[in-house]
């Protein structure tokens, strides 16, 4: 691996983290933070593959050259957006199962 | 037992992920291909077919419009999915006891949530020369509304902006992207196909087009957040 890579490794380790909270925790909250965890991983992921060495910002401007990759840019965005709506789905069919089960059982 | 299987699983993820993650090209080199095949047209014309400097809103609310719109209804399906399993917060369950805080974080908040939202309105506005847009000022939107919960309390919150206004609110995205798309159709084009230059509409016709997508964006995914907010606040006392 080369060194300018190295975005690419850290991306791989925050998914790893994130699915192994999924994997491992029993507690439901701790699995929807480990979604998330993965989830930033891939933003990260994507943001990082679009990136180009001295390019700026994508604003269309005179006298600049070089701009970064505008579409993982609009891509990340949305799947933002969508992360939210996923997690407060998530987050609300926890709250059902915590009261349906008896709150506080599943707590930790 | 459970965790010596999760860290196998993990190894054997990681293994691939290392295989992919090592193969792959130098990042930010000019010469890879996510910099040299589709990215190049939408920053040489996005400028002239959408009037937006900046490119992520061109591709956004323009090249992309179908999957902002769909992205829309997926953010609209969420909210509708979690009202269904807990339900809207309502004003009946007025007798909660909510401690005020101390006069100095209650005039901090009254004195910032304006400047917060007209933060937010510039973000919305300027999307198109500045980075910002619809979704960036809508968060702001929530955030400050989220900050003024915090320190109000939930009931005050739901006073000043009822469910009534948020129902409209959450489907004005959709809707004026509906509208949009059958604009294009009734002037004789495809359906989303009203802010590209081959129908000859006026700049200025365009822009406020864009305008009103980007406006109706922002509105709709902080009405999104904060109801979404709401809901689970709600759990909190019962």
């Amino acid at each position: 691996m080369s060194t300018g890579n190295f975005l690419y490794g850290v991306a791989m380790l925050l998914f790893l983290i994130g699915f192994y909270t999924v994997l491992a925790r029993p507690s439901l909250i701790k699995k929807i933070i480990g979604i998330n965890i993965m989830e930033t991983s891939v933003f990260l992921f994507l943001i990082s593959v679009g990136s180009r060495r001295g390019g700026s910002a994508p604003i269309i401007l005179s006298g600049v050259k070089d701009y970064v990759n505008p579409l993982p840019q609009v891509v990340v965005l949305m799947a933002m957006v969508i992360a939210v709506g996923t997690t407060a789905l998530a987050l609300s069919m926890a709250v059902k199962i915590f009261e349906s089960s008896g709150a506080g059982e599943r707590r930790g | 037992m459970k965790k010596l299987g999760a860290i196998f699983l993990l190894s054997l993820c990681g293994l691939f992920l290392l295989a992919a993650v090592t193969s792959l090209p130098r990042m930010g080199d000019p010469e890879n291909p996510t910099n040299s095949l589709v990215v190049p047209r939408y920053l040489e014309k996005g400028l002239r077919e959408t009037g937006c400097r900046n490119t992520v809103t061109a591709i956004l609310l323009s090249y992309r419009g179908y999957d902002t719109m769909m992205e829309m209804v997926v953010l609209f399906t969420a909210l509708a999915a979690a009202l269904a399993i807990l339900g809207r917060e309502s004003l009946e369950t007025c007798c909660e006891t909510f401690v005020l805080p101390s006069l100095l974080v209650r005039m901090v908040v009254v004195i910032f949530v304006p400047l917060f939202l007209a933060f937010a309105l510039y973000v919305i506005t300027h999307g198109f020369t500045t980075s910002g847009g619809g979704f960036q000022g809508g968060v702001i939107v929530a955030t400050t509304v989220i900050i003024y919960t915090l320190v109000f309390g939930l009931d005050e919150m739901v006073k000043r902006i009822s469910p009534g206004v948020r129902m409209v609110l959450e489907s004005s995205a959709i809707l004026s992207f509906m509208l949009v798309g059958l604009l294009g159709i009734a002037l004789g084009g495809n359906f989303l196909i009203t802010t590209t230059p081959t129908l000859g509409l006026s700049d200025f016709l365009r822009r406020a087009i864009l305008l009103l997508l980007e406006v109706s964006i922002g509105l709709a995914s902080g009405a999104v957040i904060i109801s979404l907010f709401c809901l689970l606040k709600k759990v909190e006392r019962g």
